[in-house]
């Protein structure tokens, strides 16, 4: 994998990317159909909009999560349409300090500090109950992060799949580029398997 | 950092629609998300404001 093209130019297809900013310091990731993470991601970016219209002020990652809550929970009861295939996280930053959560399909609303969604991810998950404490750095989330996917992935994880999106203090949430996060599995010697 | 995803069965013995959600999800692609110890950023946050209130107050002394 050291050995990858930084040029991705050759592949066939490029997916949907699935981290997006819903306002400064606001994001939103989802795993699962990506054709619902699309209208989620519209509904979260009205409804930030309409939030700092009227308040004049970016609304919080609590106060966002709630509101999604009821419009996932809405489509678990009404009839001729299904609920939304759909786990989000939502992260944000708060004079408290960061807030993440995570939304279920079913309208379920958890404050996590950690978690993984998605295929195989028993396996990550394992890891990450491994790695986690409560006075993990920046740099130990990135690592603990990047293992945990590969574990998920059973160690078949490539740079050019990988996205990432850091939120920090006084800096508006960041979709890193593909070169940003080269740098980083280099120095995690990731490559090397 | 539990597993939150378990098949709940409805009164027919089938699985619910939500529950098919559930499992549309755990078919894609995996998301990892986790949160960094904030509290050094916040005590730095504190010093900061301490030393704001202390410059206010001399520079109201001084005028």
């Amino acid at each position: 994998m050291a050995k990858q093209n930084l040029n991705e130019d050759d592949k066939m297809s490029e997916q949907l990317s699935k981290i997006f900013i819903v306002d400064k310091s606001l994001g939103l990731a989802g795993c699962g159909l990506k054709t619902d993470l699309k209208i989620v991601v519209k509904r979260a970016r009205k409804i930030a909009k309409n939030f700092s219209y009227i308040f004049g002020k970016q609304i919080s990652a609590r106060m966002l999560i709630t509101e999604l809550a009821y419009f996932f929970q809405e489509f678990t009861y009404s009839s001729s349409v299904r609920p939304f295939g759909l786990c989000v996280f939502i992260i944000g930053f708060a004079n408290e300090g960061p807030d993440l959560f995570q939304l279920n399909p079913d309208g379920d609303v958890f404050y996590i500090k950690a978690n993984i969604i998605g295929k195989k991810s028993n396996h990550g998950l394992n890891f990450l109950n491994k790695r986690w404490n409560k006075d993990i750095a920046y740099e130990e989330t990135l690592f603990a992060s990047f293992f945990s996917l590969n574990e998920a992935t059973e160690g078949r994880l490539k740079y050019s799949d990988i996205e990432l999106a850091v939120i920090k203090k006084d800096v508006n949430f960041k979709i890193l580029n593909k070169k940003e996060i080269y740098n980083h599995i280099v120095n995690f010697e990731l490559l090397q398997t | 950092m539990t597993n939150y995803i378990e098949a709940v069965f409805n009164s027919r013995g089938r699985l619910s629609q939500t529950d098919y959600a559930f499992k549309t999800v755990t078919l894609c692609n995996p998301i990892v998300a986790i949160k960094s110890k904030y509290s050094l950023d916040k005590f730095f946050f504190y010093i900061d404001s301490l030393n704001n209130i202390s410059n206010m107050n001399y520079h109201t002394t001084q005028s």
